[in-house]
């Protein structure tokens, strides 16, 4: 195809429209509603060209290019229309230009800097719609909202969340939600705001603004720096704006894992690096007797215990950089007696050591199947890739998730194997493909590897998961029909045993049969794959006693998950030296605490979900005294006349590594009513430091389907006992659309203890039954007061 | 917020499947589902429209673009007769205005609002596709125009 466009002939393969076009023969046409990551809708008329033989103007984002076409995009006439529609949006918006947030990069500031006439014809007369929205971080100013509606189309097409919408018509229209309700609240579920921010990126007015980083900072001011996330393991990039020594704004950028989105954590999450709660100098003595300490004499305590202890080991935390983990691991292998390393929240991993698959594999997918648990909260930008691939490329997608996490509804197929049955389902699925569809596969599946996994016929594994006779059959036929199938898996509690990751790959190689076999896989913290190729999974080998323990980042007191024999072994431990940022519950146990800088403080990298590894820059500074993990190490060491040495401590094989992890799976036994399904804890210790994150934590409840709760006769608020094996816990119970009718969801808060100890229980029957009752009136009164 | 009772009738649940048999996809059915439902309830208010969502499995958000779209759904009770007023443009220009106030003199009500008795509504519309007869009202599923104020006594008096 041949255009002409402002003289400029360009030829293109089509379909294209001219705007597209238009840009890249280098011509510039102003838009406003058109954003390259949602559909167009043509509603802002800023983008209008003429075309020779069409007697009308035409949006340049709604038409598409057609051969021998001739464009013009800058003529009197065009100059004439753009004007007046800016004019027509100016007299709809209070121009609040000095005070106004988007200041800056404003696209309407920009927009009429370039385009406006010197003069507006008509009246100022903006629109009565102030909103008061109480939820948290998104503000919305809805005066300046110019209805281009793409914060509507972000929501709903990229995070499949929908809980904006454009209410009204005419010249009532605006940007709401359904009753004007805020954000966030019951009468949203189950489409709820999620504090994506991703509504707040994409307007291009200051309509949508962050609550919390109002007036803490222009745009331009202070220093812009890349960096990597520091939670979960998708491995989103951000930018991270500092001023005077404060952490002032973060915004996703451009990455190969997130393409330029983030969730609430990236964006509102990394607040906590400005806690003044932070540790800044050692500590020293145990439980609520830790005094600061200057830097000597808290390395001559460490200094001495170390050399007087028998055994040590280093626990790490998967959140630190592979460069602090192969640090701990050079003063494991160098300086400690007997010295291991291990990282917690690794479990599985070591299978995954080494591969990579990009996320971009999911646009060249045909099919897509999803083993995991409520992306939506913890890791949405996994689910905003994977639903925006399935838009571009039509893939399908199946879904393998017990909870209405907004992706079982959008999948072809959705299967919600109840509690722990994830393993048993996948299993279920590589014992069909090898035995039924072995032909069309590449390699044959290892019988030694399945012979582990109870269940076998399907007919039985269906009956143990509730599922509909068959769902195996129909599952690993649509599997089997499928060319590229991309493997999507996530870490939950639903897979105790951690034998997802191997089941997981081993299907990926029975149907690439390539050899590498690996999904994209997400651990629990930013960096478990990094970890998971550096050090032995936790918890540790039960033999012997521990003398000394040293936790570098890992908090397994706090996180109480699954991580009961690890908090059995601090509690142990003759000595227990901590490096930390904050004063976690583990720091609280130590003799000795180190202080550590955060993310935003260090250089380093994280190993993502897609097995890359993506560099941490320096942002700011840490306070004065507080080094990184090398420096603070290499001083424990010189003072006790060593040095750390790379390669001390065999890689991936330390001294009492346990062996890999057996693949288990446990059947789920039917006759009791419910089947419990165990949350992750989202809000580790930094997202609490967030003081207005506090409304999204769950609260001390338990959550049921509202059918469930109608058939017991129980409503949100009421009191219940949830009784499993010999342990029982008393909460609140909350009506929760998302949990599966017959099961019950712990949201898991590592603050809350109790439940924290129920959720742990390592003696908990098998498939983890559960009965759920109604307080009586007197026992009610009880649980309530105990609840306080 | 309560789970056990329904607003929505069985009678009204039963119309609805009947209609999603006629629609490959239920959400294709939401125009026809929302007239149905607030033929069967008065109104889509809040209470309904939960309800309507989960049977339609389909966002709220989007239920609600649509009800607040168009003017012939309502998400407050309703008059036993509604009276809707074109204020476009042809029917501006032929003094809409003058209709909303003579139903103003006679009835005592503007729009959104209902008469005490449960009579009337009143509501605004932005087109009833007359404007050869502007200035153009309806009454229920009746249209009357060009109105001139002095005939909406009579007008009314037949409801
Ligand atoms: S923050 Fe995210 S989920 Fe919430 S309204 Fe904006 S885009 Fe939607
Ligand atoms: S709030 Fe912003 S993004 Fe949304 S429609 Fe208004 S101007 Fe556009
Ligand atoms: S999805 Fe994960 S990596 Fe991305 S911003 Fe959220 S927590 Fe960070
Ligand atoms: S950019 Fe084309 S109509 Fe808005």
């Amino acid at each position: 195809m041949e255009v002409t466009i402002d003289g400029k002939k360009i030829s293109l393969e089509g379909p294209v429209t001219v705007l597209e076009a238009a840009r890249r023969a280098g011509v510039d046409i102003p838009t406003l509603c058109w954003h390259p990551r949602v559909s167009v809708l043509g509603a802002c008329r800023l983008c209008m060209i003429e075309v020779e033989g069409i007697n009308r103007l035409l949006a340049a984002c709604t038409t598409q290019v057609s051969d021998g076409m001739t464009v013009l995009t800058d003529t009197p006439q065009l100059r004439k229309v753009r004007q007046t529609m800016l004019e027509l949006l100016l007299c709809r918006h209070p121009l609040d230009c000095p005070t106004c947030v988007k200041g800056g990069e404003c696209e309407l500031q920009e927009l009429t800097y370039r385009h406006s006439a010197p003069e507006n014809r008509f009246p100022e007369n903006p629109g009565p719609y102030a909103v008061t929205d109480p939820s948290p971080f998104v503000e919305r100013d809805s005066e300046k909202c110019v209805l281009c509606r793409r914060c509507v189309r972000v929501c709903r097409e990229v995070r499949g969340v929908t809980v904006l919408g454009a209410m009204e018509r005419g010249y009532h229209k605006r940007v709401g939600t359904y009753f004007q309700q805020p954000l966030n609240s019951e009468f949203q579920e189950p489409y709820n705001c999620e504090f994506c921010g991703a509504c707040i990126d994409i307007c291009p007015v200051g309509a949508l603004n962050s609550k919390v980083r109002k007036f803490r900072g222009r745009t331009w001011e202070g220093t812009t720096t890349d960096s990597v996330c520091p939670f979960c393991s998708v491995g989103c990039l951000l930018s991270l704006q500092v001023k005077e020594g404060e952490l002032v704004r973060t915004v996703p950028r451009e990455g190969p894992n997130n393409e330029d989105q983030a969730c609430f954590r990236g964006r509102f999450g990394t607040d906590y690096v400005n806690a003044t709660s932070r540790i800044i100098t050692p500590l020293l003595g145990r439980n609520g007797s830790q005094a600061p300490a200057d830097a000597d004499e808290a390395v001559r305590f460490a200094a001495e215990k170390i050399a007087g202890a028998r055994r040590a080991e280093m626990i790490v935390s998967s959140g630190l950089t592979g460069e602090e983990i192969e640090a701990a691991g050079e003063f494991a292998g160098a300086v400690l007696p007997g010295g291991t390393l291990r990282a917690v929240d690794t479990l599985g991993l070591e299978e995954l050591a080494g591969a990579s698959r990009p996320w971009e594999d999911l646009e060249k997918a045909d099919l897509i199947v999803v083993a995991g648990q409520d992306f939506t909260i913890f890791e949405p930008v996994a689910g905003v890739r994977i639903r925006v691939a399935c838009g571009k490329t039509g893939a399908g997608l199946i879904v393998l998730d017990p909870r209405d996490a907004l992706l079982g509804g959008e999948a072809g197929l959705w299967l919600r194997p109840p509690g722990e049955g994830l393993s048993l389902l996948l299993a279920g699925l590589l014992r069909t493909l090898a035995a039924s569809h072995g032909d069309r596969l590449k390699a044959a599946g290892d019988d030694s590897f399945l012979a582990s996994f109870p269940g076998g016929e399907n007919g039985e594994v269906e009956k143990q998961l509730g599922l509909p006779e068959g769902s195996v059959e129909d599952l690993a036929r649509r599997v089997a029909a499928s060319v590229r199938v991309v493997f999507v898996g996530h870490r939950g509690w639903y897979d105790p045993e951690g034998s997802v990751p191997s089941l997981l790959k081993e299907l990926d190689r029975l149907l690439s049969g390539e050899g590498t076999g690996m999904p994209l896989y997400l651990g629990r913290d930013c960096n478990s794959r990094g970890a998971a190729a550096a050090a032995a999974a936790g918890p540790p080998p039960p033999e012997g006693a521990p003398g000394l323990v040293l936790l570098a980042g890992a908090d397994p007191l706090g996180t109480a998950l699954p991580g009961s024999p690890l908090a059995k072994r601090i509690s142990e431990a003759e000595t227990v030296i901590v490096f930390d940022t904050f004063l976690t519950e583990t720091a609280r146990a130590a003799d000795v605490l180190f202080p550590l800088p955060t993310f935003a403080e260090k250089e380093g990298s994280f190993t993502s979900s897609s097995g890359l590894s993506q560099q941490l820059r320096q942002a700011m500074s840490p306070p004065p005294g507080v080094v990184s993990l090398r420096k603070t190490l290499e001083g424990l060491a010189s003072s006790l006349g060593k040095s750390l040495s790379p390669g001390s401590l065999p890689k991936g094989s330390p001294p009492g590594a346990a062996s890999p992890v057996a693949p288990g799976g446990k059947l789920p036994s039917a006759g009791e009513r419910f089947l419990v399904l165990r949350g992750i804890p989202i809000a580790d210790h930094r997202i609490r430091l967030v003081e207005e994150s506090a409304p999204l934590f769950p609260g001390p409840v338990v959550e049921a389907h509202p059918a469930d709760l109608a058939a017991l006769g129980l409503k949100s608020g009421d009191s219940v006992r949830v009784v499993s094996g010999g342990s029982e816990l008393v909460r609140q119970v909350k009506a929760d659309l998302k949990t599966p009718p017959g099961q019950v969801h712990l949201p898991c808060d590592p603050a809350d203890a109790e439940m924290a100890a129920f959720v742990g229980e390592s003696e908990r029957p098998e498939g983890w039954p559960a009965t759920l009752r109604k307080l009586a009136g007197l026992e009610r009164a009880a649980g309530e007061s105990k609840d306080q | 917020m309560s789970a056990n009772v329904q607003v929505i009738p069985e009678s009204t649940r039963e119309r609805l499947r009947e209609l999603f048999e006629r629609f490959p996809r239920k959400p294709d059915a939401l125009l026809t589902a929302l007239y149905i439902v607030q033929e069967d309830c008065n109104n889509l208010a809040s209470e309904v429209l939960d309800e309507l969502a989960a049977v339609m499995e389909m966002p709220k958000s989007i239920m609600y673009e649509v009800v607040t779209f168009y003017h012939l759904y309502s998400t407050k009770p309703r008059g036993r007769n509604i009276i809707l007023i074109c204020q476009n443009l042809c029917c501006y220009l032929r003094s809409s205005d003058e209709i909303y106030q003579a139903v103003y003199e006679e009835l005592g009500i503007r729009p959104g609002e209902t008469t005490e008795d449960g009579r009337f509504t009143l509501e605004t519309a932005e087109c009833l596709a007359a404007c050869e007869r502007a200035p153009a009202m309806m009454i229920n599923e009746k249209t009357f125009g060009p109105v001139d104020p002095a005939q909406v006594k009579a007008i009314l008096k037949k409801y």
